[in-house]
């Protein structure tokens, strides 16, 4: 299931320019340059060539390779344009322009957000320049969906804030995110099956989000679901109350900022009432399915009985024998490919073990990447590596990979599937800007394309001799079944209904299919008889059932249902032939029964299900399978819940007016059936490109066709605009600072320029103009950047005056100028190589309340770094993985006043997972400036003192139980070992508003370290004793000095705990003490600090 | 009672329990680098199974490095499934070596074992027949195939002794299937 995920980009963007921007302004600029960062890369594989499609309301920006799929999304938004501008009443004040992608992989390069987009990402869009961007993931219906989502919120930020914001740091005040969302979702075209599973689900099982606290929720819980209850709602108020109220929404939020307020404006209905009305709407609507279908419990076995929430099975594939299945496994941390036991899921091999980042990037979230060759021992899964999909073949008795199979020109691969002699693979490809059926032939790595449909094709499934392949192929905006011929090269439709058929898969003996349908807008389990052209109900769930899988033997057939808000694994008895034709009639007659009884059937579902029988009756003169297929179809329309769209994709037109629309739109599909069913019965189709609606057909082909649509093309040419301005204030050890930033990029975001200005102020001083300019690429792989600055530090320094009577202390101030440049190049998704060079030239002076010029350096600096960063990220910190950088930098002597010096770093970290969310952080740093110029780095404390700390960059930590920056040297060691602990997760709080707190974790900690300098001695054992006679090391020290000795440095130690707290910024509250692991301690010595300690 | 495992034979091996009436104790046999040349048929084609073919009768097949490998990887495989107590899973893949390469001993010797295992001593000693037909010389298949059928006696005998404890036909059957409560002989943990 693919979440959504689509505001939140915007909340990091802006917190992330506000860093950035401090990160310029307040710090030295040799010690942040010297300052080695981790973080995974966003590699830049391809080099994009754009062009430019200019409509009446949008600019589309595309590559010329998926020239129609461009052509096909300027058609749709300009559709979506007119319905969402007529639903909210609105037009835009500024073209928005819309960025496409190919594959969600070339998306993930975006230079839009800088950020790594995670394969749930379907899109975002943003309020600074109103840009959009969108990948195609390999279907057309699905492309459309997230564009008119998308487009929506463009709307809104034009009502909210009445055109593009331009600015970065101010407050952004927006309605609640299901506000937001559930208009969004409102405007797009219907809910599909899965969408209506995750619905119903939450109503049967009690498990709907309180209105109340879903805005606090969202993000942190089940954010799919939030999705589908907002849009919910959004319906149920224009059902309701009138369309008319959704396009007041927004309207009223710009003088009314409470929701409850809002609300009672609106609806005249605070929130409560709302949430409490539309429940009970919602349990009108799905329990009277309760009476004529089963829970999946009832007619399968779970497998594995497993109460951890957040483990999750999907993709179940079998081995020979039926013992075992091979599934994609999660558990809310990290993905494997695991080999479980069929009687209790327990894991029996775990295939991807070790392998992310070494192997591959991340596996691929496709649906069934995860294959069991008919051999026994081969078996196939998906992982993107580098710029695509790479299909690896693990082999069960080396317990090893034995080859990695690269398909060129295919970005993601999904749906797996071997043929019987496991020498070819059938597969799902998506790249050019559509999704194909193709067979990969595993020993000679030769790909066949099968078909070539701009439509989504989708589980393909060879038969048991090998020859034919059966598939879900969409058209008309519904899936079919249908089978292609290797030998003849020829595809027939085989199963056709007027709803979706999906995942088809061969029962044994070769002539029935066993297929998902989502006949009653709820996916269940049939089977077709090839011979007898006829099919047969299997089950009638409340859940639905994705995802089947049947056995070798075609005894048993494992699924993916959902229940209770989580994806589960069924197992279920396949029955034999006589049974199943019983079990067929069985469902039907109970489906018949229900007809007089159900309350959710009204009178349009009658005069649907008269419609139907008609039909029926004409089919039968023709063809009794026909006449067949049309009772099962009656049976379903009669126990249909009422729907709010049309076969999940309503035309936009029509989604202002759900409730009249569902029945209705249900009988114009069951007319159609009389040409579907026809239409199923053999004849060939050939697999060209077909139009997926007569509304786009204009729109399509060729640049003379573009024109005649009012459609401009042209070469897209990098045009720096104003982004926004970010002004910040702040105060810090009695200077008062003000930073101005202007930041520039052109659309892509690929070029960027940037000017930050500062004044410094305290009650004494009144500074210069300080600037720094930086220009930025991204455009490529390496990444570069450079920056020429003026930039002045201020220091109370250590010197004394009399001043005016009174005793002061005197303020210097460094005035730095110079340049840098770097470059940054990735080598994947966790390794890069980063270069920079920096010039930079110091004045000091003092400057009240005397004036006095103090010494003039200069410094050429040039560093590399090693970075490798595979962590997963939990609320708190890192999860599982490992992090480190080796830097190395030396300077140039040009003589004269210039600095020397060598640098030399080492940060390696690493996090072993005990248990689910415990976590063992262990880490060894190290650092040395050596010669004659080296540098004194800072050691005590927790990490981070203060969220932004001015001034040099050279502190390191954590040595908890010591002062802040306690001990000073050229050179440092330190080891941390730290076990985090979850102790709360989800604190809601309802004062003074709603909000949550996500996580509080305990942790405990052994910090070991110390700093000295060039020929002091380390005396690594003992450690330091707090219980010493501080007099009696005094007069030691003393006595070593008056020797000629370098002073000893003992390595301190330190144990203690703290409490992990992330309310919007993670928090530290820690208490240590000092030790030498020999039984002596100090007291505890309490820090407070922000950020993740390591 | 330990499995062990032997590298080098790659076969499924039992300490003998000689003492022990009626005790299960497959022996070890050699690796299948040369095995006799038979005219063997599907593996559950057993009207067609040589039963007591004399190992003179058999030219020896070269086999290649590669060959070789597969059948250590596959009893190795077994031995894996077997560990797990993934009985079905062991001789799914046995059987589907089998099909490949119908002349390898120790393949039939330890699909044999599973058998036994699952209660179908019938077809266990069907294949510890072959076993021995096919890895001439080999006394260990011979020793297995005679521990069953000592095995068998032994039941019968204690059967017919109370004969009201007999297992009934339904409940055989259940056995026959494999079910695991099934008071079949286990190579693992007795």
């Amino acid at each position: 299931m693919r979440k959504k995920i689509y505001g939140a980009w915007l909340g990091i963007a802006v917190i992330l320019l506000l860093f950035a921007a401090e990160k310029v302004a307040a710090q030295d600029i040799l010690t942040m340059q010297l300052q080695q960062g981790f973080g995974k890369n966003k590699v830049r594989y391809k080099d994009f060539h754009w062009e430019v499609l200019k409509s009446e309301h949008l600019e589309l920006h595309f590559e010329a390779e998926f020239h129609d799929l461009a052509v096909r999304a300027v058609g749709y938004l300009e559709e979506a344009y007119d319905h969402i501008s007529e639903t909210l009443h609105h037009e835009l004040s500024h073209k928005p322009p819309i960025v496409i992608y190919q594959s969600h992989y070339e998306f993930q390069q975006t230079n839009i957000i800088h950020e790594f987009l995670p394969p749930g990402v379907a899109g975002f869009a943003e309020p600074l320049r109103y840009r959009m961007v969108i990948p195609f993931d390999g279907d057309l219906d699905e492309f459309r969906n997230v564009l008119v989502h998308e487009l929506t919120h463009i709307f809104q930020y034009d009502i909210i804030y009445k055109g593009p914001i331009k600015r970065i740091s101010n407050p952004l005040s927006a309605p609640p995110t299901w506000i937001m969302e559930g208009l969004a979702e409102y405007t797009t075209p219907g809910r599909n099956t899965i969408d209506e599973m995750v619905l119903r689900d939450a109503v049967l099982t009690d498990g709907l989000i309180p209105l109340e606290t879903m805005n606090a929720y969202w993000g942190s819980g089940n954010v799919f679901l939030g999705y589908k209850q907002s849009h919910s709602i959004m319906e149920y108020i224009a059902a309701n109350y009138g369309p008319e109220k959704i396009s007041r929404i927004l309207r009223l939020w710009d003088s009314q900022k409470d929701t409850d307020k809002l609300l009672e404006r609106l609806i005249d209905m605070d929130m409560q009432t709302l949430d409490e009305r539309w429940s009970a709407h919602m349990r009108k609507q799905y329990w009277p399915l309760l009476q004529t279908r089963d829970y999946i419990s009832e007619i399968a076995d779970k497998i594995g009985d497993d109460e951890d929430q957040y483990k999750r099975f999907a993709s179940p594939r079998w081995s020979l024998s039926g013992d075992m299945l091979a599934v994609l496994s999660s558990d809310g941390i990290e993905q494997h490919v695991d080999i479980i036991r069929l009687k209790d899921a327990s894991l029996v091999e775990r295939i991807t073990r070790s392998m992310r980042a070494s192997r591959f990037d991340h596996l691929a979230s496709g649906g069934g990447t995860v294959a069991w060759a008919p051999d026994g021992h081969t078996i196939a899964f998906v992982a993107k590596d580098g710029p695509r999909d790479r299909i690896l073949l693990w082999d069960l008795y080396d317990k090893a990979i034995v080859k990695t199979l690269r398909v060129p020109d295919i970005e993601t691969i999904e749906s797996l599937d071997w043929a019987p002699n496991s020498h070819h693979l059938a597969l799902i490809g998506t790249g050019y800007g559509q999704s194909d059926l193709y067979i990969l032939d595993v020993e000679n790595e030769v790909l066949r394309q099968l078909t070539g449909t701009p439509q989504r094709e989708d589980h393909p499934a060879f038969s048991p001799d090998g020859r034919r392949i059966a598939y879900s192929s969409k058209q008309q905006n519904q899936f079919d079944i249908k089978i292609y011929d290797l030998e003849t090269g020829e595809s027939k439709t085989a199963i056709s209904s007027p709803t979706d058929d999906l995942w088809p898969q061969w029962l044994p003996e070769g002539n029935k299919i066993l297929f998902v349908s989502t006949r009653d807008k709820i996916n269940d389990l049939f089977v077709y008889h090839l011979e007898e052209q006829r099919e047969y109900r299997l089950t009638r769930t409340l859940s639905g059932i994705m995802n089947p899988a049947l056995s070798p033997d075609g005894r048993q057939v494992v699924f993916n249902t959902y229940f209770k808000g989580r994806s589960e694994i069924y197992l279920m008895d396949m029955p034999d032939w006589p049974a199943l034709k019983r079990l067929d009639k069985e469902l039907l007659a109970r489906a018949g029964d229900n007809e007089s009884k159900s309350v959710a059937v009204g009178s349009a579902a009658a005069d649907t299900a008269s419609a139907v029988a008609d039909t029926a009756t004409i089919l039968a003169s023709a063809s009794p399978a026909a006449a067949a297929e049309h009772l099962v179809l009656q049976s379903t329309v009669a126990d249909a819940v009422p729907m709010t769209d049309n076969n999940g994709r309503p035309d936009l037109s029509q989604t202002t007016q759900p409730q009249e629309r569902a029945l209705s739109v249900d009988a114009v599909l069951l007319a159609d059936t009389a040409s579907a069913t026809i239409d199923s019965d053999g004849s060939a189709e050939d697999t060209q490109p077909q139009l997926p609606s007569a509304q786009i057909t204009n729109s399509i082909a060729n640049a003379d066709i573009d024109e005649e649509a009012g459609i401009e093309r042209q070469l897209y040419t990098p045009k720096l605009e104003f982004d926004g301005i970010s002004v910040q204030m702040g105060y810090f050890d009695g200077f008062f600072s003000s930073i101005a930033q202007l930041s520039m990029s052109d659309l892509l975001g690929n070029h960027s320029l940037s000017l930050a200005t500062d004044y410094v102020a305290s009650q004494e001083i009144s500074n210069d103009f300080n600037f720094a300019i930086s220009y930025e690429y991204y455009g490529k792989r390496p990444t570069y950047r450079m920056s020429i600055f003026n930039w002045n530090q201020y220091f109370n320094n250590n010197r004394t005056f009399i001043y005016r009577g009174t005793l002061v202390s005197g303020i210097s101030r460094v005035q730095q100028r110079g340049m840098l440049a770097d470059a940054s190049y990735p080598l994947d998704l966790y390794r890069r190589l980063d270069f920079s060079y920096t010039y930079v030239g110091e004045q000091e002076e003092l400057i009240w309340p005397l004036q006095e010029i103090g010494a003039t350096t200069s410094t050429h600096l040039v560093k590399s770094a090693y970075v490798h960063d595979s962590i997963t990220y939990g609320l708190l910190g890192p999860t599982a993985g490992k992090r480190y950088f080796l830097s190395v930098g030396r300077t140039l002597d040009f003589g004269g006043a210039t600095r020397s010096f060598s640098h030399l770093e080492l940060d390696y970290r690493t996090y072993i997972r005990l248990g689910r969310w415990s976590v063992l952080g262990l880490r060894g740093y190290g650092v040395g400036s050596l010669g004659s110029d080296a540098l004194a780095y800072n050691l005590g404390g927790p990490t981070w003192f203060l969220p932004f700390y001015t001034g040099f960059n050279l502190n390191t930590g954590p040595l908890r139980g010591y002062e802040f920056s306690e001990f000073t040297g050229s050179r440092v060691l330190l080891a941390n070992a730290e076990l985090r602990v979850p102790f709360v997760r989800g604190i809601l709080f309802g004062w003074p508003s709603t909000f949550v707190i996500p996580a509080i974790d305990g942790s405990l900690f052994i910090d070991v370290g110390t700093a000295w300098n060039e020929d002091d001695k380390l005396d690594p054992w003992p450690f330091f004793n707090p219980d010493a006679d501080p007099a009696q090391l005094e007069l030691a020290a003393e006595r070593r000095l008056q020797a000629g000795l370098r002073p000893v440095n003992p390595l301190r130690a330190s144990v203690g705990f703290g409490l992990l707290v992330y309310f919007v910024l993670p928090m530290n509250f820690e208490f240590a003490k000092q030790t030498d692991l020999q039984g002596h301690y100090s007291d505890y010595q309490f820090h407070f600090s922000f950020g993740k300690s390591f | 009672m330990l499995l062990l495992f032997c590298s080098s034979c790659l076969e499924l091996v039992r300490r003998p329990t000689a003492k022990t009436v009626g005790a299960y104790s497959p022996q070890t046999a050699a690796s299948d680098g040369d095995t006799a040349f038979i005219t063997a048929g599907s593996p559950t084609d057993s009207a067609r199974v040589p039963m007591h073919v004399p190992a003179t009768s058999f030219v020896h097949p070269k086999r290649s490095s590669r060959q070789r490998n597969t059948i250590k990887q596959v009893n190795e495989y077994a031995l894996w499934c077997i560990n797990n107590g993934m009985w079905n899973e062991a001789r799914s893949h046995l059987e589907r070596a089998i099909g490949t390469d119908s002349l390898a001993a120790s393949l039939h010797n330890n699909l044999g074992i599973v058998y036994e295992r699952l209660g179908q001593t019938d077809k266990a000693a069907e294949y510890y027949q072959r076993a021995f037909a096919l890895g001439s010389g080999k006394k260990a298949y011979q020793a297995n195939l005679k521990k069953l059928q000592t095995r068998q006696q032994t039941f019968q005998d204690t059967s017919n002794d109370f004969d009201i404890f007999r297992v009934p036909p339904t409940e055989r059957r259940r056995r026959d299937e494999g079910d695991e409560d099934g008071e079949t002989p286990t190579l693992i943990g007795e």
